[in-house]
């Protein structure tokens, strides 16, 4: 196992080596030091294992075990793969869109922006946003001791950059696709994102990871890491949404690391959907910064074979009068597993607080099996929290009415499927996120009864 | 359409059902009828296919087919019907989902064409006024906070819109307000015709004030142990079921002592 975990950082060494070179000239002082500090974490903390407790119940061996060299896109046909990306057509407003890490101009959409916003690419903006992007990129995402944020530190290279300008309403949302494509096995990508939403601008944001069929039409078949990094900073009065569709292909590892500080009377709200990976591990810490702060983060785990979908969500509640709402429920099938961390700190000086946590599990098949863990640490004495879990199955009683209706099995299951998550699946405002789960939980339980 | 022959059904590995015959011919009206325990329900669900039974002798012929062998979704296609006792609540599932789901597999079971969102709408909305309930149930879950009138009601909206040859209500009258008892004995009147049938499962003679049966059987310790016409509810009404069981024990004890 030791010589393993060394193995993988050499293998991450020349990666290392291969990525500096290519980075030498272009690159300001304060990022190439920041990368070099990024690798040297990584060097120090490593991979993850289960006898850390915030890893307890996801092991990244498998993860740390594959080798991985950058991706890149060469003799990748990109008209194609530009064609074959799900619910990008249907996508209304901006576009960054990345293909095995690597930005690509012809199939990403900028000219829909009006001045109220700017969307770059996260090194274009390094360049002309220099002093902006070096105050914030990294503020939120502090890697120590955290391996795979350092990782993506140290490969920090591109990414998507939004800043939503004082008092700008923009409409549509900025959709980022980070699409991993042909030729990307065994490869990895650090995408990193940074969005200030200034003082009272409102704006929404989706970030897609996605991994494209094959030649064959086939998905799933290419063992690939998505290392992804991205810092929200909600200024005073501004309103974030933000989106995340993590649809990766069944043997991908997708590690995300979300940083979140909102400012006095400002409002994020997330919504994370968690398709693909045979390993997804889904981080969303949220700090208030302020009073009057809003926060409310939801999202929908579905799995199924042997999947394993980690979500850990920690809201930080240091000053007065702020509200948070976790609401995340799962779908589990196969031998797939759920876990499902959520800790909500209230420190001494965040009276007035109002937080509710919840996690709800259906669990179809008697293999798949979730660990959830609501957790509330209060050191405020006029606060109203709340947290719970459940853990079910599919009620027969349920399926018989269903049934007794002239409903077939697996209609009456996707339905009820479908019933359950509803709660969540309402919440997206986004027509092409909401049609594409509409699509994927029929074609699972279409699978399933096949 | 129906003919039941000698049925015997467990549950759990006892014994409810103990040799049930009966015969329901199209456009007719039956009432079973009986004391708690007797076996009403476990023939209700017998009949609809309910996983929890074990039918463990006899047989069901439904139009000549073996009923018993077919799947309860495939039953309800062919026309059977259930109205539970206790309807379920499906939370995060629209009334007006569901029923097109339901209705559309019968329509596509029939070789008919499906309705799409709009044409199954106005259908709900004319249905809907059979059981007088409010257009705003249709959006709602199913059954979820509904009260147990809104729910029998429902039942009866569905069995309006899937127009089932054979119905079974399941104690559909009992816990309802006058109201509530009259709407669901008038959608029922509305929907009865000469080419469907109806078997009402009830504890009490008062359904049938309002909906005229054609025979009344009388099921006790999971058998028919009586047959009549209407007026025989009438008569269990006054008298009780006592006495129908003292005239068994009487008889069984006669066949005991003949033995």
């Amino acid at each position: 196992m030791k010589a393993e975990l060394s193995k993988t950082k050499s293998a991450f060494a020349d990666a290392r080596a291969a990525f500096a070179e290519t980075h030498a000239d272009a690159t300001p002082n304060w990022l190439a030091e920041k990368r070099a500090a990024g690798f040297a974490e990584f060097e120090k903390a490593g991979f993850p294992t289960v006898r850390e407790e915030a890893w307890k119940y996801t092991n990244v061996a498998r993860l740390a075990d594959a080798e991985f060299s950058l991706g890149d896109i060469d003799g990748v046909d990109i008209a194609l793969a530009g064609k074959s990306i799900p619910f990008y057509a249907e996508s209304e407003g901006a576009r960054l869109v990345f293909l095995n890490g690597v930005y690509i101009p012809e199939l990403s959409d900028l000219s829909k922006l009006d001045g109220g916003i700017e969307v770059q690419r996260l090194s274009d903006a390094i360049a002309s946003n220099g002093d902006l992007v070096a105050k914030h990129l990294g503020s939120l995402a502090g890697s120590e001791g955290r391996g795979f944020t350092a990782l993506n530190e140290a490969f920090l290279a591109d990414g998507a950059f939004i800043r939503v300008k004082r008092g700008k309403a923009i409409e549509q949302p900025v959709n980022l696709f980070f699409v991993t494509g042909p030729k990307a096995d065994h490869r990895a990508t650090f995408p990193r994102t940074l969005v200030v939403a200034e003082e009272a601008s409102i704006a929404s944001v989706v970030e897609n990871y996605i991994e494209l069929c094959d030649e064959t039409g086939r998905f799933g078949n290419r063992t690939y890491l998505t290392d992804a990094v991205a810092e929200f900073i909600v200024e005073p009065g501004a309103n974030l949404a933000h989106y995340k569709v993590q649809h990766e292909g069944a043997k991908a590892f997708h590690i995300a690391d979300t940083r979140v500080s909102l400012k006095r009377a400002s409002v994020f709200t997330s919504l994370s959907i968690a398709l693909g990976g045979q390993l997804s591990r889904h981080e969303v810490s949220v700090a208030f910064g302020d009073e009057g702060g809003e926060c409310r983060l939801s999202g929908l785990y579905l799995t199924s074979d042997a999947q394993v979908a980690d979500t850990h969500v920690t809201v930080d509640h240091a000053v007065p009068r702020c509200e948070s709402e976790v609401t995340f429920k799962g779908v589990l099938d196969g031998k797939s597993r759920g876990v499902f961390d959520g800790k909500v700190l209230v420190r001494q000086d965040a009276q007035m607080t109002n937080s509710v946590t919840s996690n709800k599990n259906l669990l179809l098949s008697t293999d798949a099996r979730v660990d959830t863990k609501p957790q509330l640490e209060i050191f405020a004495d006029d606060v109203k929290c709340g947290h719970g879990a459940t853990v079910g199955q599919l009620e027969n009683d349920e399926i018989f009415y269903l049934l007794s209706r002239g409903l077939t099995p697996e209609q009456a299951r996707t339905l009820l499927t479908y019933g359950f998550a509803k709660e969540i699946i309402e919440g997206i405002k986004v027509a092409s996120i909401k049609s594409h789960l509409d699509d994927v939980i029929a074609a699972r339980m279409a699978k399933r009864t096949a | 359409m129906l003919e039941i022959k000698n049925l015997h059904a467990t549950i759990n590995g006892t014994e409810i059902l103990r040799g049930i015959d009966l015969t329901v011919k199209p456009g007719e009206i039956h009432a079973i009828m009986g004391p708690n325990g007797s076996g009403k329900s476990t023939l209700s669900k017998v009949l609809s296919g309910h996983p929890s039974y074990e039918v463990t002798g006899g047989e069901v012929l439904y139009f000549g087919k073996n009923l018993l062998e077919m799947e309860p979704d495939e039953r309800a296609r062919e026309g059977v019907f259930l109205a539970f006792q206790y309807p379920i609540e499906i939370p995060g599932v629209s009334n007006a989902t569901f029923l097109r789901a339901a209705y559309n597999q019968v329509r596509k079971h029939n070789g008919e064409e499906e309705l799409d969102p709009l044409e199954f709408d106005d259908l709900l909305q004319e249905k809907i006024q059979i059981v007088e309930m409010d257009k705003a149930f249709i959006d709602r879950s199913v059954n979820e906070g509904f009260s147990g009138g809104e729910k029998k009601r429902n039942e009866i909206l569905q069995m309006a819109i899937l127009e089932p040859k054979l119905a079974i209500l399941d104690e559909t009258d009992s816990g309802l307000d006058i109201d509530a008892l009259r709407i669901v004995s008038n959608g029922v009147n509305k929907l009865h015709t000469d080419d469907n049938a109806f078997i009402l499962v009830t504890h009490y003679q008062r359904l049938l004030n309002y909906i005229q049966p054609d025979y009344v059987h009388v099921l006790v310790n999971g058998r028919i142990v009586k047959s009549g016409g209407k007026e025989l509810a009438l008569e269990l009404e006054e008298r009780g079921y006592d006495w129908i069981r003292d005239e068994i024990e009487a008889g069984g004890a006669a066949a005991g002592a003949g033995a």
